[in-house]
């Protein structure tokens, strides 16, 4: 019997699995936090009576997580560490970005990690060197203050959101060693909610019939594979492969994912997600700062550095223009050999035999497929130089 | 100012080239120029009718000034030779800058770009590769080869200056037909070239003819 001709729908999924992680993985993340969580909150604790709550973020909260391009890069986990009963005005960043650190110090000396813990403008990053390499972002805050709060919902932004804001320390603060109540606002936690909201749009009845766990409702929204989730990884694997001997140009994840999320509508079919997301993503880089606004903090910019530096925005176009080029070819490439290698350029995915037979056509032949209109040529500039 | 990044990504119909040509990919770099590496491919008929199917591997570099500057464009894998016709840096030489700047004063893009200029440079490589021999002509090197293709611009090919008819449409017609002809025939403008002059000058403006004769001055001086 012939085997029915694969889709544009397939191919999606078949570049999806190669760069997909094992759940595991997840789960794997999961368990850091959690442990750090414990230690954080355990009897000898020097943080332990601020009453600390800590929260993933980044990719590995979101379900967008893709295995990385080189095999030797470490995945990136990210959580944020909210001391809920402390206040700006009970100590000063600095105080607290060490008081934060002498915790995470001693959680690593107790776990035997080798690499020492690494201190960054606003996180610690901890290394974890077993048979996956991690390595941990752990962002310390404290509760934003409630006329910030105020303010911040005033530009409309809804409560559930805004709620969640946070004040964090940074090395790069003017005041970081006063008492002071200027700290810099952040609201990565609203993000996140804000995200998983635009994801629900997309949980789809065959997602709900998937769920892994028994009550539909335990399932935590890097499980749900949302047709945005999916996008994203899409979005970001292009990135990765065409930066990659630009690494410091390429456009950031959360700017992808901000992007991506705005102009997802809910789709439940990957390739019409996919076509609209992209369709629309231009749509919401606005043209004045702040250009990619943090939907539950409309001044923080994840695009601030696209000011100081107008190659990271070139960047941004140039990825945009070449991703929305490789997708529109996509669906005409299948069945005929250019696309083993569009896919190897593309999203650097090399096809094993059988995939090549069933979505390439099964040659191997470097057949030229010409699809530029043929041109007629009347007359033509005489060339002159040497 | 701000808009206008993305704003003249869309006016260079990048999305239509990459539709058009499958072979061509964006290529990052730290610079300003819009960078297109890979393949093109081609199937073009020339005036004698000939049809001829080809691919060469090419990087177009699209500076930020396009189309008031035009894009370099240099063939990757060593099969057009270096004395074929070359600029400096081995880009290849596609047509006298103020051509193509004329060219693509209808259609300020890159596929109108790459259909006027780079097919018929390749194709013309591809048929003296097949035949020894060049379907358009040529031209001479250096500044004489650009002011033998302004003259022929012009219709005037006996003109010993003729970037003078580009100062000319530079100018207010009334004016400039006072002045006398640049082909040399020793009559006014008025009575002479000026059909040409005021074609060109009202297709692409005076000022833009003003801009492209300081240019046009500023490349001999620099050739010269």
């Amino acid at each position: 019997m012939k085997q029915k001709s694969p889709t544009t729908a397939d191919l999606l999924d078949l570049i999806l699995s190669y760069i997909d992680i094992p759940k595991s993985l997840y789960e794997k993340a999961r368990d850091r936090h959690r442990s750090l969580g414990e230690w954080l909150c355990r009897e000898s604790s020097a943080v332990r009576h601020l009453n600390p709550d800590i929260r993933p973020q980044g990719s590995f909260r979101f379900g967008t997580v893709n295995r990385p391009l080189n095999p030797d890069d470490e995945y990136d986990l990210d959580n944020v560490c909210v001391l809920t009963t402390l206040q700006k005005s009970d100590l000063t960043q600095q105080q607290l970005k060490h008081l934060y650190g002498e915790e995470i110090n001693a959680y690593t000396r107790e776990h035997s990690m080798n690499t020492p813990v690494e201190e960054c403008n606003r996180c610690w990053r901890l290394h974890y060197a077993d048979e996956v390499s991690f390595h941990l972002d752990t962002l310390p805050c404290v509760p934003e203050e409630q006329a910030v709060i105020a303010r911040i919902a005033d530009s409309g932004v809804s409560d559930e959101l805004v709620r969640r804001s946070v004040a964090i320390t940074d090395r790069r603060h003017p005041q970081y060693t006063e008492i002071t109540r200027a700290w810099y606002s952040s609201n990565p936690r609203g993000f996140a909610a804000w995200f998983e909201i635009r994801a629900a749009l997309g949980r789809s009845k065959e997602s709900f019939k998937e769920g892994i766990r028994a009550a539909v409702e335990d399932v935590p929204p890097y499980e749900w594979k949302t047709t945005l989730q999916r996008s994203i990884q899409l979005l970001k694997r292009h990135r990765d492969v065409m930066f990659q001997d630009f690494p410091d140009l390429a456009p950031i994840s959360m700017i992808i994912t901000n992007l991506a999320a705005n102009a997802y509508a809910g789709e439940t079919d990957l390739v019409v997600a996919l076509t609209n997301i992209v369709d629309r993503m231009p749509d919401f880089v606005r043209s004045e700062r702040p250009r990619v606004p943090n939907p539950a903090d409309p001044m923080e910019d994840y695009a601030d550095k696209w000011s100081r530096d107008p190659r990271l925005e070139k960047s941004f176009w140039d990825w945009y223009h070449a991703l929305k080029g490789d997708l529109a070819r996509l669906p005409g490439l299948l069945g005929t050999p250019a696309l083993s290698r569009e896919l190897s350029a593309a999203f650097a995915v090399d096809l094993t035999k059988s995939e090549r037979e069933l979505f390439s056509g099964g040659g191997s032949s470097p057949t030229v497929v010409v699809c530029t209109p043929a041109v007629v040529i009347p007359s033509a500039p005489k060339p002159w130089g040497k | 100012m701000i808009d206008s990044m993305r704003a003249s990504y869309e006016r260079l119909k990048i999305d239509t080239l990459l539709e058009q040509h499958l072979g061509l990919r964006i290529v990052p770099s730290p610079g300003e120029e819009l960078i297109l590496g890979g393949k093109v491919q081609f199937t073009a008929t020339g005036p004698g009718g000939r049809e001829i199917m080809d691919e060469y591997d090419l990087e177009l570099r699209i500076p930020p000034t396009f189309p008031d500057d035009e894009p370099l464009v240099r063939e990757t894998a060593g099969r057009i030779a270096r004395d074929y016709h070359k600029l400096k840096g081995n880009h290849l030489c596609l047509a006298s800058p103020t051509r193509i700047r004329i060219g693509l004063a209808q259609s300020p893009d890159v596929p109108a770009f790459v259909r006027q200029f780079v097919i018929p440079y390749l194709y013309g490589h591809s048929y003296h590769e097949k035949n020894g021999t060049m379907p358009f002509g040529e031209l001479a090197h250096g500044p004489e080869g650009i002011r033998e293709d302004l003259a022929s611009l012009f219709g005037a090919p006996g003109a010993s200056l003729p970037e003078e008819f580009i100062r000319l449409a530079g100018m207010q017609k009334r004016r400039a037909n006072k002045e006398a002809c640049p082909c040399g025939s020793g009559r006014r403008l008025g009575r002479c070239h000026n059909c040409s002059v005021n074609d060109l000058r009202a297709k692409l403006g005076r000022k833009w003819f003003d801009r492209e004769y300081a240019r046009i001055v500023n490349l001999f001086a620099s050739m010269e």
